[in-house]
C-alpha cells in the first residue's frame, strides 16, 4: 500500500473523530430545541456513532498498515532461504 | 456531618426481570455497539492476519520482532475493544433504566469517562477468575460460582458510580452478600437464557452465510440483555438504600 494511502487513511479518521465531536456538540444543541422529535434526536446520535467507529476504524487500520507494512500482501514478504 | 442510612425495600427479581425485557425492546440500539467493535474486530484481523511461517523460511530477527509487535498491537486493540464495548453497553443501559432512552453518546461517555475504572475492574476480575479456575476442581467448580455471583456488580458499579476499579469489585461483593438470594436467581436466570440462546445457536449454525450472522446477533442481544439486568438489579438495590446526608455545624462540637 502507497504511502500517501496510509498517511490519508490516519487523517481521515483523525478527520472523522474530530467531525464527530462537533457532530455531538451540535446534536446536543438540538436536542434542547422544542419541536425535535425522539427519532432526529437518535438519528442525529447513530450518526455520531457511525462517525466515531469508522474514524477508529480507519485510524487503526493506517497505523497498522504502517508498522505491519512487510505482511502485506502476507506471504510474499517472507523472505524463503 | 453524620450520615444516616435508610434500608428500603428493592424491587422483587421478578419486577427486574419484566422491567429489563421492556428496556431492552425498547433500546434494541445497545446491542449495536458489540457487533459493530465485533465487526471492526474482523475486519482488522481479516486485513492484518499474520501468515503461518511457511516450510523452509528462515525466521529472521527483523521478522520476529515484526511477529512480537503485531502481537502486542494485536492484544492491544482486543483489549480497547472489549473495553468500548462493556463502556458502551453498559453505559447505554444505565441511560436506559434512568432515563428511559439509551443512546451512544452515553456510551461515549462512559467510555471516555469510565474507561480506566472498567479497565482496572477486569484485570482485578482476571486475577480473582484465574484463582477460582485453579481452585474449581477441588470446590467442585463453586469458585467459579462465586466470581460470577459475587462480582457481576463490579462493572455497574465502576459505570453508573464511577467507582475506581478495585471500590467496584468491593462494593459489588457487598452488594451480592446483602442480597445473597436474589442474586443468585439472577445469575440461574441468565444462565438459563444463555443455555437456551447455545442451543438456539446450534440450530442456527449450519444454515450458510445467514447462519453465523444470525448467531453473532444472538448472542449479542443476549448479552446486552444480561447487562440491561445486572444494571437494573445494580440500580435496584443502589436506591434500595438511601443515603441522606444531614449536614449539622453545631454536631461536631
Amino acid at each position: 500500500m502507497p504511502i500517501p494511502l496510509r498517511i490519508a487513511l490516519v487523517v481521515v479518521g483523525f478527520v472523522l473523530i474530530a467531525s464527530a465531536e462537533f457532530a455531538q456538540r451540535a446534536s446536543d444543541k438540538t436536542a434542547m430545541r422544542p419541536g425535535v422529535t425522539r427519532m432526529q434526536t437518535l438519528d442525529a446520535d447513530a450518526r455520531v456513532f457511525g462517525l466515531r467507529i469508522g474514524g477508529a476504524l480507519l485510524i487503526l487500520v493506517g497505523l497498522l498498515t504502517f508498522v505491519l507494512a512487510n505482511h502485506l500482501p502476507q506471504a510474499a514478504s517472507l523472505r524463503l532461504s | 456531618m453524620f450520615v444516616v442510612a435508610l434500608d428500603m425495600e428493592p424491587e422483587s427479581i421478578d419486577t427486574v426481570l419484566r422491567r429489563s425485557w421492556r428496556v431492552f425492546r425498547a433500546n434494541p440500539t445497545i446491542l449495536v455497539p458489540g457487533l459493530a467493535v465485533g465487526i471492526a474486530l474482523g475486519v482488522l484481523a481479516a486485513i492484518f492476519a499474520i501468515p503461518p511461517l511457511p516450510p523452509g523460511a528462515v525466521l529472521t530477527p527483523e521478522l520476529q520482532a515484526r511477529y512480537a509487535l503485531a502481537f502486542v498491537l494485536a492484544s492491544a486493540a482486543t483489549v480497547l475493544a472489549y473495553v468500548m464495548n462493556v463502556a458502551y453497553t453498559t453505559g447505554m443501559a444505565a441511560a436506559a433504566w434512568q432515563r428511559g432512552t439509551a443512546m451512544y453518546a452515553d456510551g461515549a461517555r462512559a467510555f471516555t469517562r469510565d474507561g480506566r475504572n472498567i479497565l482496572v475492574a477486569s484485570l482485578g476480575l482476571l486475577a480473582i477468575f484465574a484463582v477460582a479456575v485453579v481452585l474449581a476442581i477441588p470446590t467442585f467448580f463453586l469458585s467459579l460460582l462465586a466470581t460470577v455471583l459475587f462480582f457481576m456488580y463490579a462493572i455497574p458499579a465502576a459505570v453508573v458510580d464511577d467507582l475506581p476499579g478495585i471500590a467496584a469489585l468491593q462494593r459489588s461483593a457487598r452488594m451480592t452478600w446483602r442480597r445473597l438470594l436474589p442474586s443468585l436467581a439472577i445469575v440461574a436466570v441468565l444462565a438459563g437464557v444463555e443455555i437456551l440462546a447455545q442451543l438456539l445457536g446450534g440450530l442456527l449454525q449450519p444454515i450458510p452465510f445467514a447462519g453465523p450472522i444470525a448467531l453473532a446477533i444472538m448472542q449479542q442481544a443476549v448479552a446486552a440483555f444480561a447487562t440491561i439486568v445486572v444494571v437494573g438489579e445494580y440500580i435496584n438495590l443502589q436506591s434500595a438504600e438511601r443515603v441522606v446526608t444531614l449536614e449539622s455545624e453545631g454536631s461536631a462540637s
